[in-house]
């Protein structure tokens, strides 16, 4: 009777050794659990198609970032407008043999992207735990020509309320943005 | 209270640990998963329209009945008719991307609330220990399904890898993290999937990307913003499924494209 007691007291003590400890182990991206789609994307002459990635400890943050990098690049490809700029600077510090040449050659690339989305879907999403945190594949698609013609067709009845959309605070801000870049685009 | 009078003397019964060690097995798995009624994890299969309302389960048990009732009858009017406007900024850097801004709000109309306290009824309900589930509709005597799913064991939908496209509807998946409180993870999730329609109806992007190379220095700074705005109706939840590898819960949902 005493051995079956110790056995039994014995079993739940590891039993509760196991439950409390937490786990360790750190989970690490296992690229055989990346989406096909990332890396072949499906292509069709009505839609583009981008995938967006992120990660984060949120896990809406992680969603909504990747939805977000993912949209921006299809923007980019709709509507963007480019400036670069090369600097080079040169300097000669000391005297005669003992001077140093210093070279600092400086390229900046700017891309400003104003646009309005609409029919813009996410078509694949994946949630992995990676770390600490969540990473987040997401596939996006947006309509163009004969597919986006269908689709404004669909929602035009939302006039009504982008009326009132313009009239609110929102907009004013958004348009003030607008404004800004079209007068950007003018001086270029 | 019978159960519990019943396992006390069954308790008096037992002299030998090893009966006790087998009872502690059996108590411990039969209490493990989480067993939701079927119209809650599919509520695609309801053939009349109905709305859902899950609350915490409060210290008074009839309170929560209460309140889950009222969220039935918000979430009804909700899915029904809402304007849906999202702010979110990002400032990304070369080594990390930093969530500047996010306001959301979703707006529907509160006045007939009241309202729908007397013409909604309550057609099903389910208590544990942790959450109160509500299922209302305009008709109480509607056809549905009472089987109690063990959301634990389901299998991966197919609509998490593939979110469906079908004409006339805009669908969206939307996500929760585990928290503490079950019911704030499933609100999250069905948020989540209702500004996730949003976004296919109205999107405004703006980045401003700037990329300084030099030999010393690598800088990328890109400011994004994003603004949903829109009117949705007749939103639907279609379904439920919890990832418990990743502990991540999930909501499909759609509405009217017109």
């Amino acid at each position: 009777m005493y051995k079956k007691s110790l056995f039994v007291l014995s079993f739940f003590a590891i039993l509760l050794l196991i439950n409390c400890g937490g786990s360790q182990t750190v989970n690490k991206l296992d690229e055989s659990e990346m989406p096909d789609w990332v890396e072949n994307p499906p292509s069709d002459p009505n839609y583009i198609f981008e995938v967006g990635t992120s990660i984060s400890k949120d896990l809406q943050q992680s969603i909504t970032n990747s939805q977000q990098v993912a949209s921006i690049t299809i923007a980019r490809k709709l509507e963007t407008k480019y400036q670069g700029m090369y600097k080079r600077f040169s300097e000669e510090v000391g005297l005669a043999d003992e001077s140093k040449y210093i070279q600092q050659i400086t390229d900046v690339f700017k891309a400003v992207t104003s646009t309005t989305l609409i029919g813009c879907a996410e078509v694949k999403k994946k949630v992995l735990k990676e770390g600490n945190g969540y990473r987040t594949y997401v596939l996006m698609q947006y309509p163009i020509g004969a597919a986006s013609q269908a689709f404004m067709k669909q929602i035009s009845k939302q006039d009504e309320l982008y009326t009132r959309f313009r009239a609110s605070q929102t907009f004013k801000e958004l348009d003030d943005e607008i404004k800004k870049y079209e007068e950007w685009k003018k001086n270029q | 209270m019978k159960n519990g009078k019943r396992i006390n003397k069954k308790n008096k019964r037992f002299q030998n640990w090893d009966s006790l060690f087998l009872i502690l097995i059996v108590f411990n798995t039969s209490v493990s998963g989480q067993s939701l009624p079927s119209w809650f994890v599919h509520p695609q299969e309801l053939k009349s329209r109905c709305s859902i309302g899950i609350v915490q389960t409060s210290f008074f048990k009839d309170s929560s009945y209460f309140y889950a009732f009222k969220k039935a009858c918000e979430n009804a009017i909700m899915q029904k008719e809402c304007k849906v406007l999202v702010r979110t900024s990002f400032l990304g850097t070369t080594d990390k991307t930093y969530w500047e801004d996010y306001f959301e709000k979703i707006e529907f109309d509160t006045s007939i609330l009241q309202d729908s306290y007397t013409r909604f009824k309550i057609v099903d309900s389910i208590q544990t220990e942790n959450i109160t589930i509500a299922l209302i509709a305009e008709k109480k005597n509607i056809n549905i399904n009472r089987n109690l799913i063990n959301i634990e064991n389901e299998q991966k939908p197919e609509w998490i890898k593939n979110i469906p496209q079908l004409n006339g509807f805009f669908y969206s998946v939307g996500q929760s993290e585990d928290y503490y409180f079950t019911t704030s993870s499933w609100d999250i999730a069905e948020k989540s999937a209702i500004l996730g329609l949003a976004r296919r109806k109205f999107q405004y992007i703006k980045s401003d990307y700037t990329r300084e190379q030099s030999n010393f220095l690598d800088n990328v700074v890109d400011l994004r913003k994003e603004i949903v705005f829109a009117h949705l109706k007749n939103i639907e939840i279609l379904s439920r499924w919890y990832d418990i590898k990743n502990k991540i819960y999930y909501v499909l949902a759609r509405c009217d494209k017109n």
